[in-house]
């Protein structure tokens, strides 16, 4: 699924992909508006959590984001997707960083970090301060090299 | 009881939830196809109880429920198309799981290796509407063919623990890596493949902590595809560590008062976020001047949110609006001073409201009615029955004690005492006013107490009730499994409707009427409704109807049971009542059809010459009576020969306290329960004349059978007054009327009817008792066998004029 406000504005820039798992739009807006505060950071592809296995085989990415509040089960999500393609997965949701057991499970089954979304499951605090430090850390995990250079 | 048994009963208990609303789609899906929600519903009931069979380690029932699992997710998909035989081998595994957990063996329980067989023979089966490449192999989650997991998994079981062993030692373990490498990357595994090419370009010391990801990686491929990978035997080896749970932050003095200002505003902190993480959150806490809003505004552009973000201070954000989640719910921080409509305005929102704590947020508040399942069950206790019934029990102690109050207040002498001690201070003694004053304003202000006291008393009630009562459909959700099985024993085609509302219905009264609901059922299937072949001959469809209606009527439940079969057959039924000696044959020659109809809830009673496994043996009709007799209740039978039969089961809805009028034999207090008072009345003892033998009360130009209550309770007698007033009160029930003379009308009260011993239920005409004050027992008559005493008493009084003519003469 693309959206139309996903279009990248400058396609002459190489920027990495951030694959979205969420059939959310109030979490599909929210993270579009982090990245449209940080336009040199990521391309965004929003994929629905039961479009994700074939998706993630067939499209290259450079980072997944599993919405942890729009799956089924995200420890099942988060298997398929460090399984099937080499990119990390990093998984946000409102009861991450509360829920010890899955945050565990998540770890435990290939994601590279959990992290607690500070602003609800739509997170539109995404859009502001709460965005400028998912980016950061984002960036660290698929740039390591460029980020500390920079 | 141990935190494990705990743990483990509440697993059962949560199971037993998702087992009832898998079985009720399964049930329904007989007759219709499910529905996409349908699927999607019965999807998620298996997929929690499988995470319920992997939190308790029932590793069988999890295999078992994932198989199941797999065959859904297939049906969700639309390549498989729901049949009768799958249907019946996943409702045998929540039977299996529903057992399981009544028997408290949940982790124990061995799963029968024919309900494996059939669950494997049902993954196995083809797509009905796969794609030409999967149309002839089975796919597990991860999108590969289950045989070629399968050669991986063993491929890993034999690869891993040398692989494991290479790495700690030091050695060579290019050819190993290269070949899971090559077989991971053929089969689409590019993460688990490129894990391993990082293991394989390691330098020696790092390789044991990119093993440990490969590990990882296997131990994901086997809780996908339930395949045994050799992880464990790897991981086993010296040094290997287990992944270590991340460190959760502290609660700080900031974050409490956060969660209590959630609290008073029925927030749901779980739609707020990680409130450690939230600066605005603690601004919020420690700031009186500010207020939260909620606002509802069409879902923004990315653009327009950063600008709400920017201008507005948002505290948490969810998407809503149905399906198609058009819109955003916020909750934004504002000043206490900012008008309301302002800020709508500003934002463009379709709904703005100030939270008070009085009205909750639309959007972010805790759920109020909603099936135990995910996060929402943190803000749910489950109570275990006994504790709520020893609540009961100390709530009827203060009820009693209510009640002694009450009768102190209307029966003591104390206010006519002080009326004429009044009356003669006035004339004689007027110096001793002030203190007689005195005296009425403490009395005054005692019933003023005492009302007080009454009306906490009923709010009480009416809060408790609501703690054991329980959703009527959860009492029902057995029938349509127990209709199927039978109409399949007895080569019957039904179909079976079950009709009810948002009913609630206490614990007791639900253990209570389950057996009555059954029999009836029951006995509907085996004797009303025909086998299709007759159906056929009179016309009628083969499938029967049978329908389980609930309809809550004011306070009263009313559960009917109507089928579209034979109906009752009279003549059987009074030919077999004769030979069973149950009645006279001038009985039968008196009896209205409805009367005789009845004599199926005699003990004993059936028309089957021999019992059959599910009905016959003359028990449980008789039974069905009691039980809703004992909760205040009624059954009528409509009957319709040939047409069908409806049995009409009418009750009160709180049946442990009910409103009685109390009246006084002269020896012991009576009370009748309020549905059976027609009217209370004085009448002169002059009334009362003897008609046919029968002492019969002259009211309004029409005669009514009149019987002294000592005598049909066979109570010793209090003095009669002849010629004077005597007090009497109408009763009526199932059509029949009757008064009864009593000594005196005592008050209407509501009382705690307790739990009768059986010896007391025995006496004539008594259904339960209840106490008055510390020590007064009070009789609660049970309206049937009240009916049955004065029928019995008037037969008597009709054929001879002796016992019943002396009463009335006694009376005149």
């Amino acid at each position: 699924m693309r959206l139309k406000w996903l279009e990248p504005e400058d396609s002459t820039v190489h920027k990495s992909t951030l694959t979205l798992l969420s059939d959310d739009p109030a979490m599909q807006v929210a993270v579009a508006a982090m990245l449209r505060r940080h336009p040199q950071s990521f391309d965004l592809s929003c994929l629905a959590p039961c479009d994700a296995l074939s998706a993630l085989r067939d499209a290259a990415t450079d980072l997944v984001l599993i919405d942890a509040d729009a799956a089924v089960d995200v420890v099942v999500s988060v298997a398929v997707a460090a399984l099937v393609q080499p990119a990390p997965v990093v998984v946000v949701g409102v009861a991450l960083g509360r829920d010890e057991a899955l945050d565990a499970a998540c770890l435990v089954h290939g994601a590279t970090a959990v992290l607690a979304k500070a602003s609800g499951p739509g997170a539109p605090n995404l859009a502001g301060a709460e965005g400028d430090a998912l980016i950061s850390r984002l960036t660290l995990l698929v740039r390591p090299a460029n980020a500390v250079a920079s | 009881m141990t935190t494990d048994a705990e743990a483990l009963r509440v697993i059962a208990a949560e199971a037993a939830d998702h087992v009832t609303a898998g079985e009720a789609i399964l049930i329904a899906a007989v007759h219709a196809t499910p529905e996409r929600a349908e699927v999607d519903r019965l999807f998620r009931a298996f997929h929690s109880l499988k995470g319920l069979a992997r939190a308790a380690a029932a590793e069988q029932f999890e295999a078992l429920l994932h198989d199941a699992e797999t065959w859904l997710a297939d049906l969700r998909s639309g390549r498989r198309e729901f049949d009768a035989q799958a249907g019946e081998s996943l409702l045998q595994l929540l039977d299996l799981i529903r057992d399981a957990c009544a028997s408290g063996a949940f982790t124990d329980a061995a799963a029968p290796p024919a309900l494996s067989a059939r669950l494997r023979a049902l993954l196995d089966a083809p797509m009905t509407n796969a794609d030409t490449h999967s149309a002839s192999l089975a796919i597990d989650v991860l999108g590969i063919e289950v045989e070629t997991s399968a050669a991986f998994a063993e491929l890993l079981a034999e690869i891993l623990p040398e692989l494991a062993a290479a790495v700690a030692s030091g050695v060579e373990i290019e050819d190993d890596v290269a070949v899971l490498h090559h077989a991971a990357k053929r089969l689409g595994l590019l993460g688990f493949a490129s894990r391993l090419v990082r293991l394989r370009g390691a330098a020696e010391g790092e390789r044991a902590g990119l093993f440990e990801a490969v590990l990882r990686s296997a131990a994901s491929f086997g809780f996908l595809t339930g395949a045994t990978t050799g992880r464990l035997e790897a991981q086993r080896r010296p040094g290997s560590e287990p992944a270590q749970p991340p460190q959760l932050p502290q609660e700080t003095p900031e974050t409490r008062e956060l969660r209590s200002l959630f609290a008073q505003l029925k927030i749901n902190e779980m739609f707020v976020g990680e409130l450690g993480g939230n600066a605005l959150a603690f601004e919020l806490a420690a700031d009186n001047g500010l207020v939260i809003v909620e606002a509802v505004v069409p879902l923004p552009d990315p653009d327009e949110l950063v600008r709400l973000v920017s201008t507005q201070r948002v505290l948490a954000g969810r998407g809503v609006g149905g399906a198609r989640r058009d819109h955003l719910a916020l909750l934004l921080v504002a000043p206490a001073k900012r008008l309301l409509e302002d800020l709508a305005s500003e934002i463009g929102a379709d709904h703005c409201q100030k939270l008070d704590g009085q009205t909750p947020p639309r959007h972010f508040a805790k759920p109020t009615e909603h099936v135990p399942t995910g996060a929402a069950q943190d803000a749910l206790v489950r109570v275990p029955v006994e504790v709520l019934d020893r609540l009961f029990g100390r709530i009827g102690s203060f009820f009693s004690v209510g009640a002694r109050l009450g009768v102190l207040a209307t029966e003591s002498g104390a206010n006519e005492a002080l009326r004429r001690l009044s009356d003669f201070a006035v004339t004689r003694a007027p110096e001793i006013m002030p203190e007689i004053e005195a005296l009425l304003r403490d009395r005054r202000d005692f019933l003023n107490v005492e009302a007080e006291v009454g009306r906490l008393i009923s709010l009480i009630h009416e809060s408790t009730l609501g703690l054991r009562v329980i959703p009527f459909d959860n009492v029902v959700a057995r029938f349509p499994r127990m209709v199927r099985e039978m109409a399949r024993q007895l080569g019957k085609s039904v179909h079976f409707e079950l009709v009810s509302g948002p009913i609630k219905i206490d614990k007791g009264m639900a253990d209570t009427l389950i057996d009555p609901i059954t029999h009836i059922v029951r006995n509907a299937l085996d004797h009303g409704v025909e086998t299709p072949a007759e159906r056929g001959a009179l016309g009628k469809p083969a499938s029967a109807r049978v329908t389980l209606r609930a309809e809550q009527l004011g306070n009263r439940l009313v559960v009917t049971i109507e089928d579209d079969g034979r109906g009752i057959a009279i003549d059987k039924v009074a030919a077999k009542a004769l030979t069973q000696r149950l009645v006279s044959e001038a009985d039968i020659a008196r009896m209205t059809q409805a009367q005789i109809a009845r004599l199926i809830f005699t003990p004993g009673f059936s028309t089957r010459d021999q019992a059959s496994e599910l009905s016959g043996r003359g028990v449980g009709m008789d039974v069905a009576l009691f039980n809703v007799t004992r909760l205040g209740g009624t059954i009528h039978i409509d009957n319709r020969p040939g047409l069908g039969a409806a049995f009409r089961l009418d009750m009160p809805l709180s049946a442990a306290i009910r409103p009685l009028l109390l009246v006084d034999t002269g020896t012991q207090t009576i009370g009748l329960p309020e549905a059976i008072v027609a009217e209370a009345l004085i009448v002169p003892g002059s009334s009362v004349q003897s008609v046919n033998g029968q002492p019969s009360l002259l009211l309004r130009e029409r005669y009514l059978p009149i019987f002294d209550l000592c005598d049909l309770l066979a109570l010793p007698r209090h003095k009669l007054d002849n010629g004077e007033d005597i007090s009497v009160v109408v009763c009526r029930w199932n059509g029949q009327r009757a008064a009864l003379r009593v000594h005196r009308i005592l008050r209407r009260l509501e009382m705690l009817i307790r739990e009768t011993h059986p010896r007391i239920t025995s006496l004539p005409g008594i259904g339960g008792v209840s106490t008055l004050g510390a020590d007064r027992i009070v009789l609660v008559l049970d309206p049937d066998k009240l009916f049955g005493l004065a029928s019995r008493s008037a037969s008597r009084g009709l054929r001879s004029v002796g016992h019943a003519l002396k009463a009335a003469d006694g009376a005149q």
